[in-house]
């Protein structure tokens, strides 16, 4: 079943700015085999269905069309886990410092 | 999505950035590689005390200076006798959108509040986007950030996707394209759309919001040691750190 957002619900919605035949000259080869793609926020004018075409206002007051990507997004970014490279070093500058306070 | 094509936008791009800067740098150029900067710069008509109370009003500046005493420990533990330099740091970070980019972008709000521009733009992926929204915020300026923030895959890079939801939370608009230097093509589509200041980090407004910088460390320094820094440290990427802080100092 699609999801549907009622108009006014925060999306974002997503895409083409330039196929790939249209994008800038002189790009890195993998750059080239992709289109230039967009994503940007804003409140829905209009019902609309997740995958269907959306115009939104943004927060900046414009307008924009694209294809709804999602519905009140998500920020999924994160710290990751810790690099095990660096757990130790705090205890080794400790140690650096306490052998060098306790010399002096 | 736009019916501009990459070429017809980049075509306008001189005239783009003219209306959306104020500033004519052909005026300025004196010949095939030399530039006048001291008069762009003077131009502006800012002075380190209208700049300093400019920044004064949003929070931005003044920022304390702090001993790093274990750091500055650590450093002779490994040098040579008499070497090892005692390490103070300016904590840019309580600037209030949580970097010296304030600097940068506040004399960018000013100067577009008062020309009466309804917004300011940037594309910028990191902490200067959030300068650039916080300083909109409290200038009451619309905003729009555009970022080159995901792969192909839609994957984005987590520092990157951190700014997104800072510059969001300040009200602006970010739009999120993915990896390719027709980041500055879309930029220019967003200038000439809506009329916005361009706050981009090459303007002469961006440097000279960093001078503030340099003075306050020596004034700062001078205060607490009774003498002016034998060494100043800065980080370089595009220059505008290196080149405003030094002006600051001098």
């Amino acid at each position: 079943m699609t999801e549907r957002a009622l108009k006014n619900t925060w999306v974002e919605i997503g895409g083409v700015v330039l196929q790939k035949d249209q994008r800038a000259p002189n790009l890195p080869d993998d750059t080239k085999q992709v289109a230039l793609e967009m994503r940007v926020k804003g409140f829905l004018v209009h019902d609309a269905e997740k995958g269907g075409e959306a115009d939104i206002i943004t927060l900046s007051g414009r307008t924009v069309r694209g294809t709804l990507t999602e519905i009140n997004p998500v920020y999924t970014h994160m710290f990751g886990r810790p690099i095990p490279e660096l757990s130790p070093i705090a205890g080794e500058i400790r140690a650096i410092l306490r052998e060098r306070r306790n010399a002096s | 999505m736009s019916k501009d094509s990459y070429k017809a936008i980049m075509d306008q791009k001189a005239d783009i950035m003219r209306s959306s800067v104020g500033i004519d740098y052909e005026k300025y150029t004196t010949g095939p590689l030399s530039f006048d900067y001291e008069a762009m710069l003077n131009d502006t008509g800012y002075d380190l005390d209208t700049i300093r109370d400019i920044q004064g009003r949003t929070a931005v500046g003044d920022t304390p200076l702090v001993e790093l005493r274990n750091l500055t420990e650590l450093v002779r533990a490994v040098s040579e006798p008499g070497k090892g330099a005692r390490l103070l740091v300016k904590d840019e970070a309580a600037n209030p959108s949580g970097s010296f980019k304030d600097r940068r972008a506040s004399l960018s709000a000013f100067e577009a509040k008062k020309n009466g521009y309804a917004g300011i733009a940037a594309a910028t992926s990191g902490n200067y986007g959030a300068a650039v929204a916080s300083q909109a915020a409290k200038a009451g300026l619309g905003c729009i950030i555009v970022q080159e923030a995901f792969d192909s895959k839609g994957i984005a890079q987590p520092e990157i996707a951190e700014k997104t939801r800072a510059c969001e939370a300040y009200g602006a608009e970010v739009v999120r394209l993915s990896v390719g230097p027709e980041l500055f093509y879309y930029f220019l589509i967003v200038l000439k759309e809506t009329g916005y200041f361009n706050a981009s980090l090459y303007t002469p407004y961006s440097i000279l919001g960093i001078e503030t910088l340099g003075y306050e460390l020596a004034v700062q320094v001078k205060a607490r040691e009774g003498r002016f820094p034998d060494v100043v440290v800065a980080t370089h990427a595009g220059g505008g750190n290196v080149t405003g802080t030094a002006r600051g100092l001098i």
